[in-house]
Parts: structure tokens; sequence; C-alpha cells
């Protein structure tokens, strides 16, 4: 039996994509179109949802801490990426060597990644405690004064930095390698005949050659880090001194520990404007610089 | 101009060897080329004389000099890869550009060359486009702007023309040649293709297994090659080579000392014509005609001797004939001996036998 919907040629197509676009509603716009009627209502999961206009942004935007925060976010974001992608840039130029070493150290970068973050974050919370730490044993062994990892407001966000960089550099590695070894090995030999120097081979044909890659997980790790939780979460709860306290713990702490659904609704609105707004700058700034083959 | 000389080369890679050992002398302002069948280790001599590879043993000096340790862009040397190697992610002119900007070359100088070569092989209004957006012909341009550019001594080029269609092929090799008069320098070419080598070369260097068989003009290669292996590697067809016996009793007699091997052009070999007899010197042997090929301009037959073995025959101008039996015959001065070895042996002279001057 034919169905008239798969006759019709115009409907056709629609009717191919409905599956995917079901799921795409059901789980992605829905969801976010909800978030943002919840964002001018206040609720606390259980009792009547009461109207209040922007009244949670405004008390949002008043609030002194929520500069602090959407900085937090910020910094965390910056020093993460710019970290994750010179480390791996750099294990990547050398993990593209031959020799046993690099080959022994492609398969132990990438360890990091198949543990999970929460492991990971209690491991370090360990590895970072003020008093029985390695860390700060190593440090007193050497004669230099101990850290505060996790419990000095200047130095905990920079420690969460570091796990998360721990876990992904492995992987931001790989791929960067991949995208290495995919450059044709005849233009180094053009580039050799044409009397370039070793930085100018790397300026001029290696980074453009990997430029796609390299475009792609930029984009991908400041989206990871601003849904950075798990290590905030285990290891520092936003603290010291809300020094660690970022938009997306913000949203789970008002929405999940104190039932202000409404305002942690808010916040993930500023949380979309932003990645949304980054993304857009990002692509505005860097896609004509972006050699694709 | 720049002589080039390898003496002594060797390369291997782990086991394999590629080259046992290798003496070649490159005469300055020729236009040689490395031709021989895929794996003969042509390419890999051409990339030792870049500086691409490092030979395992033995020297190579350009202009003179010494250049084992130099690296290959400070060898003189332009190099016109078999794809190209155009950097995609530069412009056409940023391409022809880089090497003048690696060596230094102020800007204003730099601008004058580019426009200037670009304007010879015809890129001018191509100069700011990306080379995605070039036909094969224009990127071959492209390649050959970056070796010119650099004005080197020493032009080596790695089968430059096989990723071009037939007819632009045939084109750029008359283009190459002009290419070679006007700049005086030494251009040393890698193909495995006879045709190009026959029809650019002032200088063939015909290698196999590693080991130079022939290095000689185009017309002595042709008229006289040294071994087994040159005769059947030069002409379309080949060479036909024969045992001593295939040919007959009159032709064997004719045989010199050790001689194992006859060898006759296909274009040398005639039909046995009614109205003239064989006169002394010729000789006449009835065979079988099996297939035709019609080239237009020439017509090749495939024939059956006596005892089997297989023969082409090149004519011009002539009717085809029917395929089934026919009277070949060919000038005891155009066959070519070859020993045991398959090694030439030298032609016996032959009084009062005029030879003709073949030409490529």
């Amino acid at each position: 039996m034919k169905n008239a919907l798969l006759r019709d040629r115009r409907l056709l197509p629609y009717a191919l994509i409905a599956p995917a676009l079901v799921i795409l509603a059901v789980f992605y716009l829905y969801p976010i179109g909800y978030n943002a009627v919840l964002s001018v209502f206040s609720w606390d999961l259980r009792g009547p949802m009461k109207f209040v206009g922007f009244g949670n942004f405004a008390e949002l935007f008043t609030d002194p801490d929520f500069g602090k925060v959407i900085q937090n976010t910020l910094v965390y974001m910056g020093m993460e990426v710019s970290l994750v992608m010179i480390f791996g840039l750099i294990l990547a130029l050398f993990l593209n060597r031959q020799g046993w070493l690099s080959e022994f150290l492609q398969g132990v970068s990438f360890a990091p990644n198949v543990i999970a973050l929460v492991s990971v974050s209690l491991i370090f919370v360990w590895l970072m405690d003020d008093d029985i730490g390695l860390f700060n044993q190593i440090l007193s062994a050497v004669g230099l004064e101990p850290v505060g990892w996790l419990s000095d407001p200047q130095v905990a966000l920079f420690s969460l930095v570091l796990v998360s960089v721990w876990k992904s550099v492995g992987l931001n590695a790989l791929i960067i390698l991949s995208a290495l070894q995919s450059i044709p090995r005849y233009l180094f030999e053009a580039a050799d005949l044409d009397n370039a120097s070793a930085w100018t081979r790397f300026r001029r044909i290696t980074i453009p050659m990997i430029s796609p890659t390299l475009f792609f997980l930029v984009l991908v790790n400041v989206i990871g880090s601003f849904q950075a939780f798990d290590t905030i979460n285990v290891m520092t709860q936003g603290g010291p001194q809300s020094s660690t306290n970022t938009l997306i713990f913000s949203v789970y702490r008002e929405g999940f520990e104190y039932y202000r659904v409404g305002y942690a609704a808010a916040i993930a609105v500023v949380l979309m404007v932003l990645v949304g707004l980054i993304t857009v700058l990002y692509f505005r700034a860097f896609q004509k610089r972006v050699h694709y083959r | 101009m720049s002589q080039i000389e390898l003496r002594n080369i060797g390369k291997s890679y782990g086991d394999k060897e590629i080259i046992p050992s290798l003496d070649l002398t490159i005469e300055a302002g020729s236009f040689s080329v490395l031709v021989g069948p895929s794996g003969c280790g042509k390419s890999t001599t051409l990339r030792m004389i870049a500086g691409l590879e490092k030979p395992t043993t033995g020297t190579i000096s350009i202009g003179g000099k010494t250049v084992d340790d130099v690296t290959p862009g400070r060898r003189g040397v332009a190099m016109v890869f078999q794809n190209y190697a155009i950097y995609p992610t530069m412009t056409v002119e940023e391409n022809i550009e880089f090497g003048l900007r690696n060596n230094k070359v102020p800007k204003a100088e730099r601008r004058e060359l580019v426009h200037e070569i670009a304007e010879t092989v015809g890129l001018t209004a191509h100069l700011r486009k990306n080379p995605d957006a070039l036909s094969g012909g224009e990127r071959q341009r492209v390649a050959l702007a970056r070796a010119m550019v650099k004005k080197p001594a020493v032009f080596l080029m790695d089968e430059p023309l096989s990723n071009l269609d037939a007819k632009l092929r045939q084109h750029m090799r008359i283009e190459l040649i002009e290419l070679h008069e006007r700049l005086g320098a030494t251009f040393v070419y890698v193909t495995h293709d006879q045709v190009e080598a026959m029809s650019m070369g002032t200088s063939i260097v015909l290698m196999d297994g590693g080991r130079i068989q022939q290095q000689a003009a185009p017309t002595e290669l042709y008229a006289k090659p040294h071994n087994v292996f040159t005769s059947r590697f030069i002409g379309t067809p080949p060479m036909n080579v024969l045992r001593v016996g295939s040919f007959g009793a009159d032709v064997a007699s004719d045989a010199p000392a050790g001689a194992e091997w006859l060898g006759m052009r296909p274009e040398r070999i005639t039909f046995a014509d009614t109205s003239r007899p064989a006169v002394p010197g010729e000789t006449e042997l009835a065979v079988t005609i099996l297939a035709l090929e019609n080239l237009g301009a020439e017509l090749v037959y495939r024939v059956e001797l006596p005892d089997g073995s297989r023969l082409a025959i090149k004519r011009f101008d002539e009717i085809a004939r029917p395929l089934g039996h026919a009277v070949v015959r060919v000038e005891s001065a155009d066959i070519h001996w070859f020993d045991a070895n398959e090694e030439r042996i030298a032609e016996p002279a032959i009084p009062g036998a005029v030879r003709q001057v073949v030409s490529a």
C-alpha cells in the first residue's frame, strides 16, 4: 500500500528527515525553549510557578558575584583552550617523529582519556591536598613553598585547568597528529628545495595544512570548557571564595541545590547566549584563514 | 652551467639494495634523460642529486663542488615534481615567490622576477588565484615557474608530464625542449617513457636494476644498443630479439663468433618484393602474418617464424597485406648481434654493404 505522503514529491524530503527532526525537537529544541520559558518564572520545582518577567535577569545582573562567575568562566576557557592547544601541538609534533619513544608515548598520552573524569578528579584532590598531597611533598622536598592548590583562591581555578588539560591533551595531540601525518611529504621536499628553514616550513606549510583541524579543535575545546562540571563539583564545589564558580556550576547549584529553577534557567540562557556569541565571533574571525582541501 | 658527477653511488633501504654502484657524468648544459622501467633506480638517482635522499655510499658533485653535505636548498638545483608539489595554502604568486623569499631576495626584485616568469609561462592572469582553481596544465606551469624563477644551474624533473593528457604532454615536450635551448641550463629528466626520452634528451641514461645499461645520444642508443635490454627498451615496437637460429640457416651462418642472439628493428624488415630478387647481403624467410595494427601512418604486423618465434614488422605507406603466408627480407647490415651474456658484439665488417643511417 502506497502512502500519500510518500507519493507527494514535495513532502517526501520532509518525511525522510522526520525521524531526525523529532529527536532534535524532543531532546534539543524543546528543552531550550522550555528553559527560556522557565527563565521568566520563579519556581522551586514543587510549588506553583510565578511569572516574574525579567526579574531573574535583573537579579542576576545586580548580583555582585555574577560578574565574578562570568569572569571565572572566561578565564577558565582562555587558559584551558590555549594550554590544551599549545601542549597538544607540541606533543603531536613530538609524536610525529619516528622512533620507539614516540610510539610508546602515543599510547601513553591517550590513556588519561579513557579514565572517567570523576575518578581523575578524585585522584587529583588527593594529589593536590595541602598537607599530604604528592605535589606539595615534592615541592617541599626540593625546598619550595607549598602551594594551596585547591585552597588558595588565586590558584584553585588554575588547578582545575591543569586537571582538564592533563586529561584532554592526549586526545587533542592524537587528532593533531593524524592531521600532521596527512600532510603530503612532497610538500616538505619542495620546501627543502626552496631553501625553507625549519621555522618557515612550520609556519608556511605545517600550520596552514593542519589549520582545519586546529580550527575545529579550538571550537570543540571552547564549548567543552563551558561544560566543565565534574572537576568543579568533585574538587572545589565552586570555592574557595567562589573563585572556581562558573556559569554551568551556578546553574547546577541554583537549580538543584537551592531549587531556584527560574533563576538557574536565566543563568543557562546567559550561558547559551555567551557560547553562541563566542562561536559566531570565532567563525567570523578565523574561518577565512582556514585552508580547506 | 653545471656538470653533475656521481661517483661510486650506492643506495640501500635497510637490506634492500636499490643501486649497487653508479658512476655517471651529466654534461653541463645537456638535456639528460634518466629512463628505465619502474624500480630501476632512476627516481632515486634524481632525488639523490636533489639532496632529498642520502646516498649510502659515494659522492656527488655539482659544478665541480662536492654537495654531499649541502642541503637541497643550497645545491643550486630546482626540481619539478611528478605531482607538481604546489603549496595548496599559497596563491600562485606566493608559490612562485617562496624560494626567492627564503633566499632573502628583496621584495622589489622578487616582484619583478615573479612577474617576468609568470609572463613567460603564461600565468599572469592567475597569479592571485589559489592553486585549486587551476587546471592540470596550469598547475604544471606553476611548478615550472617555481623552478625557473630561482634561475638554477640545474633543473631536476621527475616525470613532470605524466599527469597530463596525451595532447598536452606532446605540447609540453616541445616547450621543455625550447626552454632548455633558451636557458642553457643542465636538465636532468626522469621518465619511464622511452618515447619521451628519445624525443627530448640530448643524452639518454638507460637504467635497469640500479645499473646504467647505456648512456648515449638518442641516435646512438637506437642504432647501437649495448645489450639486449637496451635494444628491447627503445623503439615502438621495440627491436625483435631472437635466437640466432630462428631466422634461417643463412643468417645463422653469418653470425659472428659467440653470437647467441640476433636483433632487428621492426622497421628494417621488408616484405619480399617479387619484382626484385634478393641481392647478396639480403636474406628471405617465409613467415605467417598473425595480426595487423593499423596506426594510420604505419602498419605493424605480428608474424610467426617457422620455428614458432614472433616478430614485429613496421611498414609505412603501404596497403595492408592480408593475414597468412608472406615472405620477409632483411639486410645483413641491419642485424644486431648479442652474445650469451646479452651484450652487443661489434658488427663484423661487411664488404660492400651500404649501411643506411638510422634516425630516431
